[in-house]
């Protein structure tokens, strides 16, 4: 099987170096960016297997982030999954039809609950990308 | 004047003016006509004339010419042979030849034969040397061989002449000279132009010193026309009515003035065009008069004859005075005499009519007067009495012929007033002034004084004049003495009245300075759309500086809020319900809009007397709301963030470095901090819900779910809490599942809600168990969740779904299990929002709780 990408999105470097550390003990690779254009360009240059993405960012926002993402067509198949401190209901419905994968409201979930809902979603989308 | 005379005066005048009209025209254009005739008959006798004086002049040429032809001329020149001048020349000659000169001249000027014979004396004269003049050598006479004919200037008299060269009989040449014939123009030669003319002929000079001449005025009058233009040779003059001159201007050889004719006639044509004018004028005469006699008798017969016949029955119903035939004598047929009498008639019936309705009219107000109460005095305008009725002369004490014809002031009004009352009268006679009712005392015939309030009015005729003033009197003597004790109880309701009215004005003050003073816009309008009161506020929030009349001008004012003012004042009129409107844009601002009837202040049958309308200024409130919401925003995201950094970094310690926590204290100390750090996010999370469900802001869907369902999911959740507490944990299936209807509202908001009381529940009981049941009351579908709990006591069960609060009585007894007491409080908004409610249904210390959940069904 092949080594699994993540790329995690995310301004608030204690946010994302919590993840980091998630993905990493489950051994996967983690690269980090640290707003919207650092993460699309990495995107387009890695074609990681999951992108974490962040609402509320400087520079371009999530919803920004995640619309480039898949208007372009080779990072379009990547799944997206948000992750917000939001608790609206309505930015999770904007999100999912902007062709987000899931959204995460990261202080409901401890880690370990936020790597099994990241692996659901790796293991629905590699059947299909990775058939091995 | 009698319309007989004047129809013939009308008639006779008209045709006496067409007549004579037509009498001038034709008299101008008929003698226009004949003057034409006379004047063309004259210029032909003109014209004959003048043919006559050629004539003679052609017979001397032609007498002349066998003379000149001739042999023994032609030789007689040359040698001037005595022979030829005794058997040629002689006075015999002259006499047949019928002329006065004859002349022999040779062509170097030389005289050889010249005779000058008077033919009335029959004897020879000298040559007058004027004569000889014309034949001098440098004579343009003689100039050339020309024939040379016309008439000269001599001191004899005007003289015809002709001269011709002298020829052989064979009219062969050369001319060795002239030969000239002349003769003097006299009376006889006139006379006997006037015999072939048949009119007497004159004849004078133009330059009448040569010759001694009549010098008649019409002459020179002649002369001057034919000097002024030398073109003309004739004219025409009318010397007087009967007779009429003709002139003719003859010249001489040279080409100068010579002799005026004249002919003198009578003139017949226009005598003749007189004549017949006449005999016109009498026709005419005789058929005016014929036609005025006959337009005039058709007159009398069809008009004149029968308005008199009217005029006569009218004046007799006019000047008859008693009983007598109302009626004229109609007319037969249809014409507009017919129908005058017949309308007369009728006229004269509803006349008749109204007649005896005016006699029993007079005769009802005489009645009147007698029945009625009151003094009833007419007086005229010098203050006498005309008439008074039977209450007067009661009240006054005299019989009513004493009173008649009296000076009312003098006689009945008392002394000390009777001046001012008088002048009062005639000022208010003069319409100086108007005054309908005053009081005045009279004195009776016993000396005594009553007191009257007295009606006037004045009576006026057609012209509005007034000839009279009617008075009516009321004796009130007593009645002022009554209203002496009623002024009094006046007074003082006076008074009163005055301090209600303080009262009220106080109150109006103080109402009006709170509208002014209130923040708000107020506007109240009347229900026909008029407005009655605004305050300055309303201008301010507005920013209008015009004056607003209508609820028009407001709906102008406020038209960019959306709402549409008009419509909604209407609705409130019909429905009395208030309506409002929240958060409107109005330009920078936000408004809000409140519309309410106004009723008056009473308990039943209330009228709707006006609308309110108050217009509030909320821009301050939602910059302070939107603050808050960027403010929740934000504590949100930064107060979660390192929450959530410092209970997942815990957790992934606590997970993955587990071989490296040997220290038993410190994983406990560990643990501690994530259970705080867990509880701190849970409570972060319930501020953020309340202020959200407070704010409105929590968006709640409309979906249809089966709530047994639900449950069945929460206990499921659940059980395991339950599980560790060693309590049951139950759903009791009291409603089978194809029967229940689907409830109405947001599912996941539901699930919290069941998840909040069943976990309530289980947290507050420590042996039996909770238990869940659902029943279906009128469309509502109802969740119950009853422990065997602690209970809750009677005191505490008001504060249980407030804010902050937990169901123990002291703020010292606070239950370690939970934090905020934010719990109840969110589940009742939560549920309050999808439509439905939370209750403690029943709780008995010690025993156990009922809350129950309500929700609408799809049904409803």
């Amino acid at each position: 099987m092949a080594k699994i990408l993540i790329i995690v999105i995310e301004d608030d470097p204690l946010m994302s170096r919590m993840y980091q550390k998630i993905f990493m003990f489950d051994g996967y690779d983690v690269l980090l960016a640290s707003n919207g254009q650092e993460g699309l360009d990495l995107a387009r240059k890695e074609h990681p297997t999951v992108i974490l993405l962040d609402i509320m960012m400087p520079k371009m926002n999530g919803f920004e982030t995640l619309d480039k993402l898949k208007a372009d067509p080779d990072t379009k198949k990547i799944p997206v999954i948000m992750l917000t401190n939001l608790a609206g209901q309505h930015d999770a419905e904007v999100a999912l039809l902007k062709g987000a994968v899931k959204y995460i409201i990261k202080s409901e979930f401890d880690p370990k609950q936020v790597a099994d809902m990241v692996k659901e979603v790796i293991a629905g989308y590699t059947r299909d990308v990775l058939p091995s | 004047m009698s319309i007989r005379k004047k129809t013939l005066l009308i008639i006779a005048i008209t045709f006496l003016v067409i007549t004579s009209a037509l009498y001038f025209l034709s008299s101008v254009f008929l003698l226009d006509g004949f003057r034409r005739i006379e004047q063309d008959l004259e210029l032909k006798n003109l014209s004959h004339l003048s043919e006559t004086l050629l004539d003679s002049l052609s017979n001397l040429e032609d007498k002349s010419a066998d003379w000149a032809v001739w042999d023994d001329s032609y030789n007689f020149i040359l040698d001037g042979n005595q022979e030829f001048i005794e058997s040629n020349l002689n006075n015999l000659a002259l006499d047949l030849l019928d002329i006065n000169l004859i002349l022999f001249i040779r062509t170097d000027g030389k005289q050889v034969y010249s005779k000058y014979y008077s033919l009335k004396e029959k004897k020879d004269y000298k040559i007058p040397q004027d004569i000889l003049d014309h034949f001098s050598n440098k004579s343009l006479l003689l100039e050339n061989d020309e024939l040379k004919k016309g008439f000269i200037n001599t001191s004899l008299g005007p003289m015809m002449i002709v001269k011709r060269s002298l020829l052989t009989s064979q009219a062969e040449g050369p001319s060795n000279g002239f030969l000239v014939f002349g003769k003097i123009i006299d009376d006889n030669s006139l006379l006997s132009y006037s015999r072939l003319i048949k009119a007497p002929l004159e004849m004078v000079l133009v330059s009448p010193e040569l010759v001694g001449s009549s010098t008649a005025v019409d002459f020179d009058e002649a002369k001057d026309v034919f000097l002024r233009n030398r073109e003309t040779k004739t004219h025409i003059k009318l010397l007087d009515t009967k007779t009429i001159a003709d002139y003719l201007l003859v010249d001489d050889l040279y080409g100068n003035p010579l002799v005026i004719l004249k002919i003198t006639n009578s003139r017949e044509i226009y005598k003749q065009g007189i004549t017949s004018i006449h005999y016109i004028g009498l026709v005419m005469g005789i058929m005016l008069v014929l036609g005025t006699v006959l337009i005039l008798s058709l007159l009398e017969n069809l008009v004149v004859k029968h308005v008199s016949r009217l005029s006569r029955d009218i004046t007799n119903i006019a000047e008859c005075t008693d009983d007598c035939l109302l009626k004229v004598r109609e007319k037969k047929g249809e014409d507009e005499i017919s129908k005058l009498t017949k309308s007369i008639n009728k006229m004269l019936v509803s006349l008749d009519q109204s007649t005896k309705t005016l006699k029993d009219e007079k005769y009802k107000i005489q009645k009147y007067l007698e029945v009625i109460g009151s003094s009833i005095v007419i007086l005229d305008l010098s203050g006498k009495v005309l008439l008074i009725n039977k209450a007067g002369c009661r009240l006054l004490g005299y019989e009513e012929k004493e009173i008649v014809g009296k000076e009312w002031f003098t006689s009945f009004i008392p002394e000390n007033i009777k001046d001012n009352l008088r002048y009062m009268f005639e000022r208010i006679s003069n319409r100086e002034i108007n005054i309908e009712y005053f009081e005045s005392p009279i004195v009776t015939k016993d000396g005594r004084e009553r007191i009257l309030m007295w009606h006037n009015s004045l009576l006026e005729d057609s012209q509005s004049k007034a000839h009279s003033i009617v008075m009516s009197g009321e004796d009130i003597t007593e009645r002022i003495a009554a209203d002496e004790k009623i002024i009094q109880e006046k007074q003082s309701v006076e008074r009163k009245v005055e301090e209600r009215t303080k009262e009220l004005n106080d109150e109006h003050a103080k109402l009006k300075a709170a509208i002014n003073s209130t923040p708000e816009g107020f506007l109240l309008l009347d229900t026909k759309e008029n407005v009655v009161i605004t305050n300055q506020e309303f201008y301010g929030i507005i920013d209008g500086s015009i004056s607003i009349q209508t609820i028009g001008d407001v709906a102008k004012l406020i038209e960019n809020t959306g709402v549409d003012i008009v419509a909604n004042y209407k609705t409130c009129l019909k429905t009395r319900e208030p309506v409002e409107f929240k958060d409107l844009s109005f330009g920078k601002k936000y408004l809000s809009i409140f519309i309410r009837p106004v009723l008056e202040d009473l308990e039943e049958d209330r009228e709707l007397i006006g609308i309110l309308i108050l217009i509030n200024d909320i821009t301050e409130v939602k910059v302070m709301e939107r603050s808050r919401d960027e403010f929740f925003s934000i504590a949100s995201h930064e107060l979660r963030t390192p929450l959530t950094a410092i209970r997942g970094n815990i957790s992934l310690i606590l997970e993955h470095f587990k071989d490296l926590l040997k220290d038993k204290l410190l994983k406990e100390m560990l643990e501690d901090t994530y259970a705080a750090s867990v509880r701190l996010i849970g409570i972060v999370n319930d501020f953020l819900t309340t202020s959200r469900l407070e704010m409105g802001k929590m968006e709640f869907k409309r979906e249809r779910f089966d709530i047994f369902e639900l449950s069945t999911e929460v206990v499921k959740t659940l059980s395991q809490t339950a599980l560790d507490k060693g309590i049951y944990l139950r759903v009791e299936d009291t409603l089978s599942q194809n029967k229940a209807p689907l409830a109405l509202g947001d599912k996941e908001k539901c699930r919290e809600v069941l998840i909040n009381l069943i976990g309530n529940s289980i947290k507050f009981t420590q042996k039996g168990g909770v238990s869940i049941r659902f029943v279906v009351q009128n469309e509502l579908m109802k969740v119950l969740v009853t422990d065997t709990g602690d209970g809750i006591s009677e005191s505490s069960r008001s504060l249980l779904f407030r804010k902050f609060q937990q169901a123990n009585e002291s703020l010292y007894t606070r239950d370690p299990q939970r934090s905020t007491g934010l719990g109840l409080y969110i589940t009742r908004l939560m549920a309050e929002a999808m439509g439905g409610k939370v209750v403690l249904e029943e709780s008995t210390v010690g025993v156990g709780s009922t809350f129950s959940f309500t929700l609408p069904t799809e049904n409803v």
